[in-house]
């Protein structure tokens, strides 16, 4: 499925220091176009669907409204946008956060 | 990045203010007077602008500040003589990121607003300063403190 490409992939780059720092001052489009070569399988919507859905998963995790003051976004401070996604997005849900995410995703696909 | 999950039609533009796009709840953080940033000569969102057309204007500014964790900004900008709190600062980063994305961009806030994909490549307060800051005339900087 799609969606776990993308969480694959960004769990396989915050294993790789050295592939981030090569990808942190890209544009998306360079990066993604780097995943794809990568044999990553996934597009663009889902790659954002994907790290706004986690975000939001995030946020419910820690009672929190996703809104201006989310504590996850003070995060971003000091770091390229890459950095932020990789460690402090993905990085901070679990596989079991994960797992859940997608298979909500799943039905509620599959309800439409 | 923002917001809450609820559509929000780009038709209501006209009157938008930041309050309708906050989930006002409690806080667990300290209370404002704890806070460094306030012990100082405190100017409120116009030290927010000041601090930003300083980065703007001055690139070893904003590269001196651009690779510093949220706290560190706050204390080295207190030091600094920019009063703000990290309220104050997100809520002005809220409101350009709302106006450019609904009333620029004619877009809702969601996963594909054109805005974020500004944000890649970049740190922080240079995505905040280049694609934000640096957009905005002065006339629709001063609305931004009323």
């Amino acid at each position: 499925m799609a969606l776990s490409e993308v969480f694959r992939f960004m769990r396989d780059l915050g294993q790789q220091p050295d592939g981030v720092s090569s990808l942190r001052e890209q544009n998306k489009e360079s990066v993604l176009l780097y995943a794809k070569n990568q044999g990553y399988n996934f597009t663009e919507i889902e790659f954002d669907q994907s790290m706004w859905g986690i975000e939001i998963h995030l946020a419910n995790k820690l009672e929190e409204p996703f809104d201006f003051n989310f504590s996850l976004w003070e995060t971003m401070w000091g770091h390229y946008y890459l950095d932020f996604l990789v460690k402090n997005t993905v990085g901070a849900v679990t596989e079991q956060d994960i797992s859940n995410f997608i298979t909500q995703q799943s039905h509620q696909s599959s309800e439409r | 990045m923002i917001l809450t999950t609820s559509a929000v039609e780009p038709t209501c533009c006209q009157e938008l203010t930041l309050a309708d796009f906050y989930l006002i709840n409690g806080s667990t953080r300290p209370e404002i007077s704890e806070r460094p940033e306030k012990r100082l000569n405190r100017m409120s969102k116009p030290s927010v602008l000041a601090f930003l057309h300083a980065c703007a204007k001055d690139p070893s500014v904003l590269d001196h500040y651009s690779s510093l964790s949220l706290p560190e900004l706050l204390l080295h900008a207190c030091s600094a003589g920019y009063g703000f709190t990290r309220e104050e600062l997100s809520g002005v980063i809220g409101s350009m990121e709302v106006q450019v994305i609904m009333q620029r961009d004619g877009e809702d806030i969601n996963a594909s607003s054109s805005l974020w994909r500004k944000m890649w490549g970049k740190r922080r307060l240079q995505y905040i300063v280049d694609d934000l800051y640096r957009t905005f005339s002065q006339d629709e900087l001063d609305k931004l403190t009323h």
